[in-house]
């Protein structure tokens, strides 16, 4: 079935409030929203967010990057863990409306960048630049090596963000598949869910394959469908 | 087709062919102009724009070229924005060049108006640099001159230098007062050095009536900051302005800065801060909690200042958490809804704060061995460390004093209260007992 794929489309949704499910984290992406939204009151505006890999910490940062730029502001999101990335990057970056530090842990121990990030907070307070960062701890527990930094980033809201059940992660599917166009039964989202790696990373790029196959043979997804879908089973 | 839409279908495009962590940090931030024929694409800076123009400029380019025909094949990218920053005076879309950060030059830091005598709270960890904050804002110049202000992460000094600096401007209010982190004069001074703007920037601080520096400890090793903030500083002290520091040690412990600065820090009045006491910790809160217009009760209050010790910004960032929660679900901020909305973070906390873990930071610190905190000794020597490491215990763990007493080496537990009744003791008397005390308090909860 995958033969029949035109082999340069590759259909991604980017990461938006839309099609992340909130489950338990209605709280924290509401607090993001308001962040995004200049309603979070008083300063500083920065908002930290934990959780295990997976966990949708990056979604939600780049989706706060799309509401910023779909709303003609620059945002600055910065994966700390790719390769081949400078401080340099952060160079006029408290000129944007929102700051996006990703997998912060990633520069513990990195003098040059540790110091780039605390300057980076110190002009962004000056210049009203809101602030959004991830990492797998909380900001004390990340192990920086400059503790200035680390009660910094502890001084907003800090929401670690709960992981998903397996109930959640079936409404996670069909939520992300809806916004697709795309009809995930119940019942074909329990049969992903059980044959495949559960993180929510994993079942996501399944989606896109599945929605790609899909459209490629203008079939509907059904459990027999999936059967047919080559590599599939080789993934359980 | 408009600039906006090409470079929309363009975006959509891109979005669905790159990674999105490629696609949220190289095109997510660049913003399109139109340039009669062309599309300008203006990057951040010029790493942003370095980067597309070698990896994207290409792809970009056919996309224009596929959407826009002919009118739109020519692509360009450069560092610039359309948007408007204060300070700039250029109409938009400005190209962000040598020229106009020159004509910028440094920006000098504003006071913060919230940080006022009024919004801190007193407490016996910051009375003596309140009073002598409050003494400079009265008599700058006069009083102590330079003040500096020492002390941990997050326990407000930056506020009171402030709140001195803001009470200058209450009584003139046309005062020339500047508050500068090191970092940025550090950046501000290499910035005026690549773009032969020293003098400029000589003149700006020192023709100022007060300059409030925080964070020195951030000149170690920066040899030629330190040379330009000794005559800064000599200037400023000699002409009898204001020059107020934080740190966060002690002058003479701060290792990689000139001998002569630290003798000059050390001429004028040097007050440090201690971590809050409990009872500042929840009058902190209540504080806070009334500026967000929330009347938050003292159990509530007591609740979250026992499990938040370590310093005042994880404090408020705790609160905020508590309030945004009461806010989100307009349920009463009592103790469930804090217990609740601080679970992730105490239960992380609680987590490393075991016994056990107690017991190993104590050795470490103490360089004895865990073994030692067990054994019969009663040498001064091992005895000191385990009697605190069961205080530490009895503070930081909810475990009874008789469990402790096991984990001791199966002591009785009036063992334990005969330990934690000596150190508290000892910590409002003996310095070094006081130190070494807060020092693991702190190594045990950040």
């Amino acid at each position: 079935m995958s033969a029949q794929l035109p082999l340069n489309l590759r259909l991604r949704d980017g990461s938006s409030f839309d099609n992340y499910y909130r489950g338990r984290n209605e709280e924290a992406v509401r607090y993001l929203r308001d962040l995004v939204d200049g309603r979070a009151t008083r300063a500083p505006a920065v908002l930290f967010l934990w959780g295990e890999s997976a966990s949708g910490k990056s979604h939600l940062l780049q989706a706060a990057c799309r509401l910023v730029q779909e709303r003609g502001n620059v945002p600055i999101y910065v994966p700390l863990g790719e390769p081949g990335l400078r401080p340099v990057l952060l160079e006029e970056a408290d000129a944007s409306f929102l700051i996006c530090l990703d997998d912060v842990q990633q520069v513990a121990g990195d003098p040059a960048w540790e110091s780039a990030l605390f300057a980076l907070y110190e002009l962004a307070r000056s210049t009203g630049a809101k602030l959004l960062a991830s990492g797998t701890a909380p900001p004390t527990r990340l192990n920086l090596d400059m503790p200035e930094l680390a009660s910094r980033l502890a001084w907003g809201p800090v929401y670690q963000l709960q992981p998903l059940s397996d109930d959640e992660k079936l409404e996670a599917i069909r939520l992300r598949a809806r916004n697709r166009g795309l009809d995930v039964a119940p019942d074909v989202a329990r049969y992903i869910l059980r044959r495949y790696p559960r993180d929510l990373s994993s079942l996501f790029t399944l989606l896109e394959r599945i929605d790609t196959a899909a459209l490629a043979s203008q079939r509907r997804v059904t459990i027999p469908f999936l059967r047919e879908l080559e590599g599939f089973h080789g993934a359980t | 087709m408009s600039t906006l839409s090409l470079w929309q279908k363009c975006l959509g495009r891109l979005e669905e062919e790159l990674p999105p962590q490629q696609f949220n940090t190289w095109i997510r931030p660049l913003q399109a102009a139109q340039e009669g024929d062309s599309l300008r694409l203006l990057a951040p800076n010029r790493f942003v724009m370095e980067w597309v123009r070698d990896r994207f400029l290409t792809r970009i380019g056919e996309l224009v070229s596929e959407y826009g025909g002919a009118a739109g094949s020519k692509v360009t990218v450069e560092v610039g924005s359309q948007i408007r920053r204060a300070g700039d005076s250029e109409s938009a879309p400005s190209s962000r060049t040598a020229d106009t950060n020159r004509k910028r030059g440094p920006m000098l830091g504003r006071l913060n108006p919230e940080f006022t005598f009024e919004m801190h709270v007193e407490g016996k960890s910051n009375q003596v640099a309140r009073a002598a904050a409050r003494q400079v804002g009265e008599n700058p110049g006069a009083a102590y001159n330079p003040l500096f202000i020492y002390g941990g992460v997050g326990l407000g000094k930056t506020h009171l230098m402030q709140a001195a600096g803001n009470l200058m401007l209450a009584r003139r209010a046309n005062a020339d007062i500047a508050y500068v982190h090191s970092e940025r004069f550090v950046a501000d001074m290499v910035k005026a050095l690549q773009h032969n703007t020293i003098n400029d920037f000589k003149r700006l601080y020192r023709g100022l009536d007060a300059l409030l520096i925080d964070d020195i400890q951030f000149f170690v090793g920066k040899e030629r900051s330190q040379e330009e903030f000794f005559h800064t500083f000599n200037a400023l002290v000699e002409a009898g302005r204001q020059v107020i520091i934080t740190a966060d040690r002690f002058p003479k412990e701060l290792t990689g800065v000139e001998e002569r600065l630290i003798s000059r820090f050390g001429s004028g009045l040097t007050v440090s801060i201690e971590p809050p006491e409990l009872e500042t910790r929840v009058a902190i809160l209540i504080n806070k909690a009334k500026q967000e217009g929330v009347d938050l009760s003292e159990d509530v209050a007591f609740f979250v200042a026992k499990r938040v010790r370590s310093n005042v910004r994880e404090l408020e960032g705790a609160l905020r958490r508590v309030l945004a929660s009461a806010f989100f679900t307009g349920k009463t901020v009592d103790i469930e809804l804090a217990s609740d909305s601080l679970k992730d973070l105490l239960s992380f906390q609680e987590r490393l704060v075991t016994v056990n873990n107690i017991q190993k930071t104590v050795a470490e610190y103490f360089k004895i061995r865990i073994a030692d905190l067990h054994a019969k000794s009663r040498s001064r020597q091992v005895a000191r460390p385990r009697q605190i490491a069961m205080a530490l215990a009895k503070e930081l763990t909810d475990h009874s004093l008789p469990e402790i007493g096991e984990a001791f080496g199966g002591r009785d537990h009036t063992t334990v209260l005969h330990a934690c009744r000596k150190i508290s003791d000892l910590v409002s008397k003996d310095a070094r007992t006081h130190e070494d005390y807060n020092n693991l308090l702190r190594i045990l909860t950040t």
